[in-house]
């Protein structure tokens, strides 16, 4: 068996509300989610991303993040919430040609012993108006992750997204 | 030969101050290591122990020949640190024992890792926390390197202030192929 095996890719060749990955098998150690996603949001530089586990909407997420964006630089933590944030997303007050890119670790997704830690690194490159973040989310929640949703709060994720997840082994 | 192969994986089943892998193979170009650690600093609920850090030495070398710089956040305010001719690689994330479940992560990224010139390492860590209070949370991102012309063949850590791994704490090092 492979280290890494990819478990699933969604190409949006239309607008979505929200991309899903369900029935992950519970084969892996962790999970790694590689995007190039953009909001369809008509006006802003940056949408939040948000994700949810499973059927988790509870108040169960802790968000803690770094951040550049423009000439602004800081830390940002928030919770408990019903969503854990993966960083910005850039919409319609960028050019259409640019797409964030979001590499996303979920750390231990079988365990059911213990709440769930997530590391991203989010990059919402364009020429004029440039966001980085990185940071974690926790997810109250000792149940075994088989879930993910991805999806703006308002906005839909734009035609040309591409979301891959894989699976990582241990051995 | 597959590209991602796993050298080495270990779980504590009881807390442990000093924590060695085994001999790391040179047969690969590059190494990626993904953690989740907790320490015993506090006494669990209700302590002021919301993260720890960890120092990280390769093949027993306490010399003088480590460096970093980090970018992080544990409030509203950026900010960064640096070590300069350090006897280790100080201080990525994990989780205190502030609260009973959180298990804080690091990544490792050592390309080259063989090489005989000096290793350059990035390590995005996180101090996973319950709470959104000033300094009871953490987020960083570093750069480290290591002067040694000697191949890494294995990684030592410790938490800063003496404190134990906790049981179920675990890792696992990728051995990365190019074509």
């Amino acid at each position: 068996m492979a280290v890494i095996e990819a478990i699933a890719t969604h190409y949006l060749e239309a607008d979505a509300n929200s991309v899903e990955f369900t029935s992950i098998p519970q084969t892996y150690e962790h999970l790694e989610v590689r995007c190039s996603l953009r909001s369809t949001n008509a006006t802003a530089e940056g949408v939040n991303n948000w994700m949810i586990v499973g059927s988790d909407s509870a108040s169960n997420y802790h968000m803690h993040v770094a951040y550049a964006s423009g000439t602004a630089e800081g830390g940002w933590p928030a919770g408990p919430d019903t969503k854990m944030t993966l960083g910005q997303t850039t919409g319609g007050g960028n050019p259409t040609a640019n797409y964030t890119t979001l590499v996303v670790y979920i750390y231990d997704y079988t365990v059911n012993n213990s709440g769930k830690t997530v590391q991203f690194l989010a990059g919402q490159g364009c020429q004029n108006s440039a966001n980085l973040t990185f940071g974690g989310n926790y997810q109250d929640n000792y149940t075994t992750i088989s879930g993910l949703t991805f999806y703006f709060t308002s906005d839909k994720v734009a035609r040309g997204s591409v979301f891959s997840l894989y699976g990582m082994n241990s051995s | 030969m597959a590209c991602w192969n796993v050298i080495e994986t270990d779980t504590l089943s009881s807390d442990t101050t000093t924590w060695t892998t085994g001999t790391l193979s040179g047969a690969y170009d590059h190494l990626c290591v993904m953690m989740l650690l907790k320490s015993d600093a506090g006494s669990g609920a209700g302590s002021s122990y919301y993260s720890s850090s960890t120092l990280v030495t390769f093949n027993g070398d306490t010399g003088s020949n480590y460096g970093m710089r980090d970018l992080q956040a544990s409030s509203s305010t950026y900010g960064y640190y640096q070590l300069n001719n350090s006897a280790n690689i100080g201080y990525p994330l994990a989780s205190g024992n502030a609260y009973s479940d959180t298990f804080g992560a690091q990544t490792w990224w050592i390309p080259n890792y063989t090489a005989s010139t000096a290793k350059s390492i990035i390590i995005q860590s996180y101090g996973a926390s319950k709470s959104t209070s000033n300094q009871q949370w953490g987020v960083k991102y570093t750069a480290a390197s290591w002067n040694s012309s000697s191949a890494i063949t294995s990684i030592s850590m410790t938490f800063n202030g003496g404190y134990d791994f906790m049981a179920k704490s675990t890792y696992t090092i990728y051995g990365i192929n190019g074509a």
